[in-house]
């Protein structure tokens, strides 16, 4: 013993320590860093969202003093390096805004006071005279390089970014000079060019003036003068053949204020369209007034004021559709005029508030709005300032201490980048502006919107805009929407496909067969889903929207001729059926099953044919005989409407009327009046008329839509009463009568179930509810249904397959009990082994689900990637995924865009993992008890 | 036992067993559930069906395009004569669709013609397909086949003959063509890349010279400060050299002077970092006249490469001018106008090195059909594709496939068996490891455009500029350096508390002081990740080529990344499960021969859980290989100019975006200009996808039955 271990025991190397150490340490520290990695995803989409979230900053540039006078007319610098405005009297005052040194004041050649102006686009002025003349031009500051031969030694001095002026002199304007580069200088001077657009006027000086530049060539104008007459313009720049000067060309309305008793009106508005004028007193009175074949006419008058506070403050947005006004309450609220064809005005038009909020508790002084985005600044009396954005409704800046002196006026610069606060003592004070992600707000993305234009909070997903003036809509609602229609969808036809394929496999088919289908069916599961959605795209779109009727009433009769012949084999007797092994049976019920099949869908044009016939006033309609009626005998909910909606019409002709060529007719129900005899239109299969709402009731869609689920009710329903009440006495009886008389229950199941189904279609319509306003509606090539039934097919293997391995985990010994206790395999199956495996077979479900919600081919092929809210089978959607795979490749890296994106991913993310983990968690409850059993 | 044996047998005996009534009552139908059992049936058969159905539609679609149609000549009501390929027949409609090609004379590839207009139908045996360079297939007649110099133009053969003739000299034709191809692409691109380099050398140069302009706050640079710091380093190291002289005499000593000999070496290691980058060693040194030099050079470089590059032009303006020479008419029926030049120039006879392949479909046999099928199928998958993908081959596209898959493999293989030997073998067992596993369950999950949303914002958008052009915003020297004291101290703390927790009895007392270390090691490397990623040392590896950006944008090795970490719980769950396959005895045993765990690891588990791994690294390619959806968004395009490995330095341009298959068939079959017409190829390349990937899962199958007989064997 002694000798054995002073000899044989050796010491362990060095190198296998360090090795075993090392690996120790290498497989720790990976291993933690690997999961930290792959959990770090959430965390960075996270950190990748968050600053959409964040307020913008605003930074002091520079403050001082420019001189106490009256701005009619304001104009920043590009590079915020300036600012030049006209006074009352005429004079154009420019200044540095790095100190406020005074460029030049130089008055305008004619020597009248200024009563009006109006500026328009990045440049265009109008400028209203004491004498009742109107002159139109251009006030800006422009900036050119400062030639190199002009550079003293003295401006070589100053270090790069500093800034210089230079008064003016007899030959040259005064300039404000800044060194951007090492050798690159900038100058920058005021310009303020006016031509005579309307001759003067000297008992009638225009008051009231607004401008608005559409942004495509044409300008609008509308102006008071002091008598009450108003005048509505537009005005075209031309450039005459010849490459003359450009002519600017005036068309105007005039017409009269309707209430000359109220006085002038102390703000007066065009809108961006030219389609408004907007005339408000300080006491909140509005009076739209809209042109309408060649006059200019009151619309509406309406009240914007909240409580007895005067305005203040008025002002536009961009694009020049939405009117903000602010009190001395210090509220602003805004009002858009919107489209509602039950308005009482002469035009469809009624004006409605958008928006309110609380910006101070004192007086709003000035209002303004961002010539780039739908920013706005409102400046109180107390020195508060905030900066607002109109769509998400984000405060993106907030002082309480804008600047000294008396809150006078406030400007956004031409890029939106500063904001300019002035005193009435002629104090400034300019800020940098970095408004962040202004346009992403929680309510913004997750809350109803009221868009401009719009009469109701709206959830829109639209994430570029046509034009400047445009909002983006960037509700992320549609897209959720989208990606839960797609997953419901899918999963009423995976789930039960699945979920019972599984439980015939595992319970009623034999070891072999069972070897052959399993896998068969995982083999689907390896399939790239963008093989699937290439087949969707291309041979199931196409497939469904030519057997449409035949998909429809087949998914629809096919289980009840199943049910119908196995209650009829069921009339074969015992030993014959025995005879049939249990491999043939698969065989007897494929046949069963191409038998129903085949007989559904050769039953399914008659069907169809049947049940969405066109009614009496559908063909009526069709053949001409209707008398068109005037407008006062309308329905009244139709209001002035120049279109109409699927579901409108089909309101309407449930009332005996019709549309017809923009107006609404009367069904003449004796069939008189008929013009020409002609038939419907032959293209299209009834059914797809039915859906696009152009014929038909809704009680043929109730009755599709009810008649499973009722089927399915009364058969659960009766299941217990008639066993009790007739089976259990008939105990005894011999196979055949039983079989005789469980076929005999089960047409009276279906004999019943019709019923209840045609019942409650009955009731469902004739309470005015059709189904072509929820799950059905016109036909998409392109639809749900098609996604629905591939993507049901691609996560059918994984349900299919955590669902059998869950029921053959059930340990055999309980089946054995079972069915030595007498129980037959059915009941063994339904009684034992499927409530034993419940909660593998929901974890599967699960499972299947957070497939279904991320996968992103098959929806981006098979659908139109529309993202619209509509419950409708045969709509297109978008969904999350989608999204991100459509514009993720084109957005702007750290955009608002690119963030609103990765939000789109992290929602995703959140979904499948809420989903996951629970089936995960049940999983484990369910393998836990499975080790008690 | 099985389900099988457990259900009542069939009553077999024609003679009923006597049975009392009383005893024996049938059960009810309903007990039987014979209905709900035919719903289930038919639930599995409707899944097998479309299953089925699927895959066969894919088979039928996919095989067939290559396969040659009859040309029909049809003549109309309207005497206009026709020639096309019939592609379906709309019962309905009463009409066929024709595939007429000939897109160049503006006409639509396809064209249905109804049956009622068709006065005579043939099939003419020398009409032929002829598959061009551009514009798609043309059908016409071979007439004459020509020399044309100039204005000249002489005849080689004419009428019947002109068909074989122009067979015979195809090939020749469209060999020398390929050559110019392979000069212009091979040669010429090798040159331009040449060239390219020496500019980028210069900009590199200049680049550097002027951070040497700006960089004068260097505080190494004089001589004796660099010394004393060097110094300052040696005196750590000998203190370190002197403490492993020491012998501890009890635990806690022991512990103490391990702490202070990794500390006495990390800060001698920082000091010289700080020698190295502070100091005049590396010290940006671009005089202006090495910068002056370099320029040269690279003129001079240039200006030898463009000589070459004249040459080779020349050398392929003249093959061209040769090639231009042989000439061929192929008449279309309809207009009479012969296959042109170009587009637009319908006087100009086509090359003969235009065409790719002559197919006279109505004169070739059974055989000849299965020829030019093969080959087609050759073509396919060997060559580049044509005509904006919708024409030619797929080589580049399966070529990105596979190296895509096996770039995800090398990335994932790795990774996951480290986290599942740190789940399996070293983290201990508690709720924490559970949960990380629900968590690892739960990634498998996670959509993959998720996977593709956080690549390309991680590995392309923040790694990628990283790389390219270093930290966004480098922190300040000193504070960078103040970063790395920390990183070290916590180091030192955690390496110290892991010595004296080994020691430490109380297993209470222990998981504290884990807890503890875990926190440290934490901070640590969130303090090194820190200092590599705001290092002010750091200017990016190709900041000379700014503001194109290299590995900051989309590319192969950021999609296989993704994808690797998309793949990696398949990985994990397989390797876990493999490890927890092999039999405690067996490491007991390996223990009990006194082996240390990472040996038992090495030499007993890793090698019989080696094929589930294998079978997990499989899976993760196969479905690796399907992902469409994060690729999108991470590097797969229309067309890719290179390869993603060739033979250039370094061989594997991660940088590069590629082709994929997925991608191509989303693309093809829904982006193309011509969808219509490229409809077969998508089916042929669905076909090539569907079966790379049930190979590879048919691979992981096979491996898994090899390891179960293992298991079995190896437990007999």
């Amino acid at each position: 013993m002694q000798r054995t271990r002073s000899h044989s025991k050796r010491r362990t190397t060095r190198a296998v320590y360090f090795w075993d150490r090392a690996a120790s340490a290498v497989i720790s520290v990976g291993g933690v860093g690997i999961l930290v990695a792959v959990l770090g995803i959430c965390v960075y989409l996270l950190w990748t969202v968050l600053p959409l979230f964040r307020h913008g900053s605003a930074a002091m540039l520079d403050a001082s003093q420019i001189g106490p006078f009256t701005r009619v007319a304001t104009v920043i610098g590009e590079y915020n390096q300036a600012i030049a405005s006209l006074d009352e009297n005429g004079t154009l005052h420019a200044a540095s805004l790095r100190g406020g040194s005074e460029i030049l004041a130089t008055p305008l050649p004619e020597p009248h006071r200024v009563t009006a102006a109006a500026r328009a686009g990045a440049d265009g002025i109008a400028v209203a005279f004491d004498d009742g003349s109107l002159q139109l031009g251009r006030m800006a500051l422009d900036t050119s390089p400062l030639p190199e031969d002009e550079v003293t030694p003295r401006m070589a001095s100053f270090p790069v970014g500093s800034q210089y002026t230079r008064p003016a002199r007899e030959n040259r304007p005064g300039t404000v000079i800044e060194r951007v580069g090492e050798s690159r200088w900038r100058q920058t001077s005021p310009v303020l060019t006016l031509t005579e657009l309307q001759p003067p006027e000297p008992d009638h000086p225009i008051v009231r003036l607004d401008m608005h530049d559409n942004g495509a060539g044409a300008r609008f104008l509308a102006f008071v003068r002091a008598g009450g007459e108003a005048e509505l313009g537009s005005i075209r720049t031309v450039t005459p053949l010849g490459g003359d000067e450009p002519v600017a060309r005036v068309s105007g309305i005039e017409f009269t204020l309707a209430n000359p008793a109220r006085g002038l009106p102390d703000y007066f508005f065009v809108t961006g369209d030219g389609r408004h004028v907007l005339a408000l007193w300080a006491d909140g009175t509005l009076e739209r007034y809209s042109p309408q074949s060649g006059k200019v006419r009151l619309a509406e008058t309406l009240s914007v004021s909240a409580g007895a506070a005067r305005l203040t403050a008025a002002t536009m947005l961009l694009g020049g559709m939405t009117v903000l006004v602010g009190d001395e309450a210090g509220d602003v609220r805004a009002y858009q005029p919107a489209r509602d064809p039950t308005a009482p005005g002469f035009d469809s038009f009624r004006m409605t508030q958008s928006d309110a909020f609380n910006a101070a508790a004192s007086p709003v002084v000035a209002i303004a709005s961002s010539g780039r985005d739908r920013l706005i600044a409102v400046y109180t009396q107390g020195g508060e300032l905030v900066v607002r954005h109109m769509t998400s409704r984000k405060v993106v800046f907030q002082t309480t201490d804008a600047g000294p002196g008396t809150p006078s006026d406030i400007f956004f610069s031409p890029r939106g980048d500063a904001l300019l606060a002035l005193s009435q003592e002629g104090g400034y004070s300019l800020r940098t502006l970095s408004p962040g992600h202004a346009d992403a707000s929680l309510a913004s993305l997750f809350a109803p919107i009221r868009y401009e234009g719009e009469l109701k909070p709206e959830f829109i997903y639209q994430s570029s805009a046509g034009s400047e003036g445009a909002e983006v809509k960037l509700s992320l609602i549609p897209l959720i929407y989208g990606t839960l229609k797609a997953t419901v969808v899918a999963m009423f036809i995976a789930t039960p496909l699945a979920v019972l394929g599984a439980i015939y496999t595992s319970e009623f088919m034999g070891l072999r067969s069972r070897r052959i289908v399993k896998p068969v069916i995982e083999l689907m599961a390896s399939l790239p889903s963008v093989v699937l959605g290439f087949v969707a795209a291309i041979v199931v779109a196409p497939f469904l929207a030519r057997w449409l009727p035949q998909v429809l009433i087949g998914i629809t009769l096919t289980p009840v001729l199943m049910g119908l012949l196995a209650h009829l084999w069921q009339l074969v007797p015992m030993p014959r059926r025995a005879w049939v092994s249990r491999r043939a049976r698969v065989g007897v019920v494929a046949m069963a099953l191409l038998v129903s099949i085949v007989a559904s869908v050769a039953a399914a044009p008659a069907v169809s044919a049947v049940l969405f016939a066109p009614t009496q006033t559908d063909r009526l309609l069709a053949a001409g005989s209707y008398t068109s009626l005037p407008q006062d005998q309308w329905p009244a909910w139709v209001g002035r409407r120049e279109s109409m909606s699927p579901s409108d019409e089909r309101a309407l002709r449930r009332e005996g009327f019709g549309f017809r060529d923009g107006a609404v007719v009367r069904v003449n129900q004796d069939g008189s009046g008929t013009i020409v005899e002609q038939s419907l239109p032959q293209a299209e299969a009834p059914i797809r008329r039915w859906l696009n709402g152009s014929i038909g009731g809704a009680y043929p869609g109730w009755l599709l839509a009810l008649l499973l689920p009722s089927l399915l009710g009364i058969y659960l329903l009766q299941h217990r009463v008639i066993d009790r009440a007739v089976f259990e006495r008939m105990l005894g009886r011999d196979r055949g009568a039983l079989a005789t008389a469980e076929l005999l229950r089960y047409l009276l199941t279906l004999v019943a179930g019709a019923g209840l189904a045609a019942a409650l279609a009955a009731v469902l319509t004739s309470a005015g509810l059709d189904t072509r306003d929820s799950i059905f509606g016109p036909f998409s090539q392109r639809n749900s249904l098609v996604v629905g039934i591939i993507m049901g097919f691609a996560v059918i293997p994984i349900i299919y397959t955590i669902s059998e391995d869950a029921l053959r985990s059930v340990p055999n010994h309980l089946r054995s009990a079972s069915l030595g206790l007498g129980a037959t395999p059915w009941q063994t199956a339904v009684r034992i082994v499927l409530p034993a495996a419940g909660s593998g077979v929901f974890s599967a479900i699960m499972i299947g689900l957070g497939r279904a919600v991320g996968e992103t081919m098959i929806v981006l092929m098979a659908t139109g990637n529309t993202p619209e809210i509509s419950s409708n089978l045969f709509a297109g959607f978008r969904t999350l995924s989608a999204n991100i795979a459509v514009e993720l490749p084109e957005a702007v890296r750290d955009g608002t865009h690119y963030r609103v994106l990765f939000l789109c991913g992290l929602v995703l993310f959140i979904m499948t993992f809420i989903v996951n983990t629970t089936a995960e968690i049940v999983r484990q409850r369910f393998r836990k008890r499975n080790a008690a059993l | 036992m099985t389900l099988t044996t457990l259900q009542p047998p069939p009553p077999q005996s024609a003679v009923p067993a006597p049975r009392t009534a009383a005893k024996r009552r049938p059960a009810l139908p309903t007990a039987h559930g014979e209905p709900a059992i035919w719903i289930m049936g038919a639930s599995l058969l409707i899944s097998l069906v479309m299953i089925v159905g699927i895959f066969g539609l894919i088979v039928v679609q996919g095989s067939r395009t290559f396969w040659p149609q009859p040309i029909e000549r049809v003549t109309l009501a309207s005497s206009q004569v026709v020639l096309g390929m019939p592609v379906e027949h709309d019962d309905a409609g009463g009409r066929t669709l024709y595939r007429v090609g000939n897109r160049d004379l503006g006409q639509a590839p396809f064209r249905w013609i109804d049956d009622k207009d068709i006065v005579s139908k043939d099939a003419p045996r020398d009409a032929v397909l002829l598959e061009r360079t551009d514009w798609g297939i043309w059908l016409g007649e071979v007439q004459k086949v020509l020399t044309k110099d100039g204005d000249q133009q002489r005849a080689l053969a004419e009428g019947e003959s002109a068909l074989a003739y122009f067979q015979e000299v195809q090939p020749l034709a469209r060999e020398r063509a390929e050559r110019i191809e392979s000069m212009t692409r091979d040669d010429l691109g090798d040159l331009n890349t040449a060239m390219e380099k020496s500019r980028l050398a210069v900009r590199r140069a200049e680049l550097e010279a002027r951070r040497t302009e700006a960089a004068t706050d260097r505080t190494l640079e004089h001589p004796l400060a660099f010394g004393s710091v060097i110094f300052a380093a040696i005196i750590p190291l000998a203190l370190a050299v002197g403490l492993q002289r020491v012998r501890p005499v009890n635990r806690l000593q022991r512990t103490v002077f391990r702490g202070a000999k990794s500390l006495l070496v990390m800060i001698a290691a920082a000091l010289l970092l700080f020698a190295w980058l502070e100091g005049p060693l590396t010290a940006p040194d671009m005089p202006p006249e090495r910068l002056a030099q370099i320029k040269a050079d690279a003129d001079a470089n240039i200006s030898v490469l463009e000589a070459t590059y004249a040459d080779t032009q020349k050398e392929i303006e003249t093959l061209r001018a040769q090639d231009a020479t042989h000439r061929v008419v192929v008449v279309e029926p309809t207009t009479g106008h012969m296959s042109p030049l170009r587009q637009g120039d319908l006087t100009n006879p086509m090359m003969v090195s235009q065409t790719i392949r002559i197919i006279p479909a109505n004169a070739l046999t059974g055989l000849g059909k299965l020829r030019v099928y093969l080959s087609r199928w050759w073509e396919y998958v060997s060559t580049q594709p044509r005509n904006s993908n919708t024409e030619g081959g797929v080589f580049p596209v399966i070529f990105g496939t596979v190296t895509l898959t096996m770039l995800l493999a090398i990335a994932v293989v790795p990774l996951g068996v480290i986290a599942a030997l740190f789940l399996r073998e070293y983290a201990r067992q508690g709720p924490l490891v559970s949960l990380i596993r629900i968590a690892v369950n739960n990634l498998a999950g996670v959509p993959s455009v998720v996977y593709g949303v956080f690549g390309l914002g991680f590995f392309a958008y923040s790694v990628g500029a990283y790389i390219d052009a270093g930290p966004a915003s480098p922190a300040p020297r000193g504070m960078w350096w103040w970063g790395i004291a920390g990183c070290i101290v916590v180091v030192t703390l955690a390496f110290s508390l892991a010595m004296f927790a080994r020691g430490v009895s109380v297993p209470s007392r222990r998981h504290r002081l884990n807890t503890v270390i875990g926190v440290c090691w934490l901070a640590g490397v969130g303090l090194a990740v820190w200092a590599v990623s705001s290092s002010p040392y750091f200017g990016g590896f190709f900041a000379e080529k700014l503001p194109t950006s290299t590995f900051g944008t989309r590319g192969i090795l950021w999609a296989s990344l993704t994808l690797a970490l998309l793949t990696l719980p398949v990985v994990i769950v397989a390797t876990e499960e493999a490890i927890s396959a092999v039999p405690r005895s067996v490491r007991e045993g390996s223990y009990g021969c006194g082996a240390s765990k990472w040996q038992t690891i090495r030499r007993i588990v890793l090698p019989q859980a080696l094929p589930g791994i294998m079978t997990g690294a499989i899976l993760a390619m196969a479905r690796g290989a399907g992902e469409v959806a994060p690729l999108m968004l991470i590097g797969a395009v229309k067309s890719a100019p290179e390869l993603p490995v060739d033979s250039h330095f370094p061989f594997v341009h991660g940088e590069r975006s590629f082709m994929h298959l997925g991608f191509h068939i989303f693309d093809l079959g829904f982006q193309s200009p011509d969808s219509e017409a490229a409809r077969p190829l998508v089916w042929t390349t669905t076909l090539l996808l569907v079966l790379i990937i049930l190979a590879l899962n048919l691979a992981a199958v096979l491996i898994r039955a090899r390891l179960r007989a293992r298991v079995i064997n190896a437990s007999v």
